[in-house]
């Protein structure tokens, strides 16, 4: 067992000297507090996860079995797209960026973010974005069918849900691009004095870089969108052939966004993962500085590769060799990583506390999303692949998996130093091995139906197709239930605070910053610049 | 010695500067673009 326990009262308590604000509004709604306003993106994002899950259960549910059982069609898809749209702006990129907010000051040594007041605001933009987002499941005509790509000219033939799903999309691309700012200006500049940029945590480089990718994608999105509005309601024809337009291009740039979207959700988690196994293998990271260039050339590919999404839509020769060979290429700087955190654990003395378990379980699962991803990279393949539900395995794989199960690893990692409380760890354990065992049954029998050849967003399918639909299904319920007991764990800990006390180091292993001060860290942290210690960092003294 | 927040103000102030004008420059870029093509 690494977690120390300690029951005495710590001489730092949390509230010591914090002048923290007491009334609820001051606390929640104005505050200008890094955690606060990470606490608030983390609740954000489970709600939203909570949510997104129910549309995925209904989803499940219609495809239990062949026929139209539950819903409408159009109910069906616009399920689909929601689910998608609430899953991926509203649960997993929130809840990087919240745990950006808490650990990135406290990992560099900064007293806070560098743009308080802003954060205060890419936060409180968000629910009202998700209010407008989810109110089109109440409008005559229902929410957003299309698929949450937006492809034109489906997406901008529904009703009036379009006008609002566009503004809650450009809403939630304010927050974004305000966070990635506030990120970016606050490692340039707010890093303690010796804190180099080659002695920074893997966590707060993935971020970085994560952080420039929203810069330079994010207007993107917004500037397609924007099109997709003047389009349906100012007479424009960017992507309307009638007009001269071009629905393809609308692709193009999507997935100039959207390729290194699915970037933006998983280099945090890669940084998250080289944080926690050196911790629990009680070794340095091994090749530090091969996984930050691994990162930055993972981001710079995320660039040239968009349009293997859209290899099926017709391309040139030479295009399709491209984009598939600039494809395969991220094995390359991805394979490094997976490397390293195996040569990490090599020869480590391990333990497995559950943040370990879901990071391991990360790496593995991962890495099988990602050579379903090196098979949909290839061409003539793609073209077998392209919309059947592989493509849904695929990415579910690497999302859920991968986003969120290092999401998970990382609550459960830093979650005593959040509350000062161990959370209890045979709960832990318990959904740790619930989850991985139900994801998979939930998504790996989809590699088949994909093979076989069955569509995604379809409510009805051929009779074939029956087992593992409903082996899938079976897992997705199971996979939902089982966040249960993460959500009444979260509860236990930080609410009922039933946890023993937690030591500063919290971990027999863990190094760096955040963990010299105390559990629970308090509300100001560094405003005296710590001193930094080679030694001491995450990843061993890199100097030499 | 103390940290205080506000020394880094210049530098924080160039940083969100520069970088609200890439988001800009992308924007209107990619509209423009576009505009070109339709």
């Amino acid at each position: 067992m690494a977690a120390h326990a300690q029951h005495g009262d710590h001489a730092h308590d949390d509230h010591d000297h914090d002048h923290k604000p007491t009334g609820f509004l001051d606390r929640w709604v104005y505050t200008t507090n890094h955690k606060d306003i990470g606490t608030l993106y983390l609740v954000f994002s489970l709600i939203m996860f909570l949510i997104g899950g129910a549309m995925a259960l209904v989803i499940r549910a219609e495809l239990f079995q062949p026929g139209l059982q539950l819903v409408h069609p159009e109910f069906f898809n616009s399920m689909t797209t929601m689910h998608a749209l609430v899953m991926i702006f509203g649960a997993v990129m929130p809840a990087f960026v919240g745990l950006a907010n808490w650990m990135v000051p406290m990992m560099i040594g900064a007293p806070d973010m560098a743009l308080p007041r802003m954060n205060n605001w890419s936060f409180w933009i968000m629910p009202f974005a998700f209010a407008l987002l989810l109110s089109t499941l109440f409008m005559d005509g229902g929410g957003p069918a299309g698929g949450w790509t937006l492809y034109p000219p489906l997406s901008i033939q529904g009703g009036n849900n379009v006008a609002f799903v566009i503004f809650a999309v450009h809403m939630m691309g304010i927050s974004s691009i305000m966070g990635a700012i506030n990120i970016i200006a606050t490692i340039l500049n707010m890093r303690a004095p010796g804190m180099d940029l080659l002695k920074m945590p893997v966590f707060v480089w993935t971020w970085l870089i994560t952080a420039f990718l929203l810069i330079a994608v994010m207007p993107v999105l917004a500037g397609a969108v924007t099109m997709l509005l003047t389009d349906k309601y100012f007479g424009t024809s960017f992507f309307n052939a009638a007009g001269g337009g071009d629905p393809v291009m609308f692709q193009h740039i999507f997935w100039f966004f959207g390729h290194p979207e699915v970037y933006i959700m998983i280099l945090p988690a890669f940084g998250i993962v080289s944080e926690i196994i050196p911790t629990f293998s009680r070794k340095p990271l091994f090749g530090y500085q091969a996984m930050v260039y691994a990162t930055a050339s993972i981001a710079f590919l995320s660039f040239i590769v968009w349009a293997h999404h859209m290899f099926t839509v017709g391309m040139p020769l030479g295009g399709q060799l491209f984009f598939m060979y600039a494809t395969m290429l991220i094995a390359v700087p991805t394979g490094v990583k997976v490397f390293n955190w195996v040569s990490t654990m090599w020869k480590g003395s391990l333990s497995f506390e559950t943040p370990m378990l879901f990071a391991i379980a990360f790496v593995i699962l991962f890495t099988i999303g990602g050579f379903s991803g090196l098979m949909l990279a290839i061409v003539p393949a793609d073209f077998q692949y392209h919309d059947t539900y592989f493509v849904v395995a695929h990415f579910h794989y690497v999302l859920v998996t991968g986003a969120i199960f290092s999401i998970m690893a990382a609550v459960y990692y830093w979650l005593p130093k959040w509350t000062g409380r161990m959370y209890n760890e045979t709960l832990g354990k318990w959904h740790f091995w619930l989850s991985t065992i139900t994801v998979n049954i939930l998504f790996f029998p989809q590699h088949f139906l994909g093979l076989a050849g069955m569509p995604r967003r379809i409510p009805d399918y051929h009779v074939a197709f029956t087992d593992f639909n409903m082996i899938s299904s079976v897992g997705g319920f199971a996979f939902g239930l089982s966040q249960l007991l993460f959500v009444w764990l979260l509860i236990d800990c930080c609410w009922l605070k039933r946890g023993q006390k937690a030591t500063d180091e919290v971990w027999e292993g863990a190094r760096g910053l955040e963990w010299t001060l105390p559990s629970p860290a308090p509300y100001h942290s560094f405003s005296t610049p710590p001193k930094i210690d080679d030694s001491k960092l995450a990843h061993g003294d890199v100097t030499h | 010695m103390s940290f205080d927040p506000n020394t880094r103000r210049p530098q924080v102030m160039r940083t969100t500067l520069i970088l609200t004008g890439i988001v800009l420059l992308v924007y209107v870029g990619f509209f423009i673009r576009a505009w070109m093509n339709s």
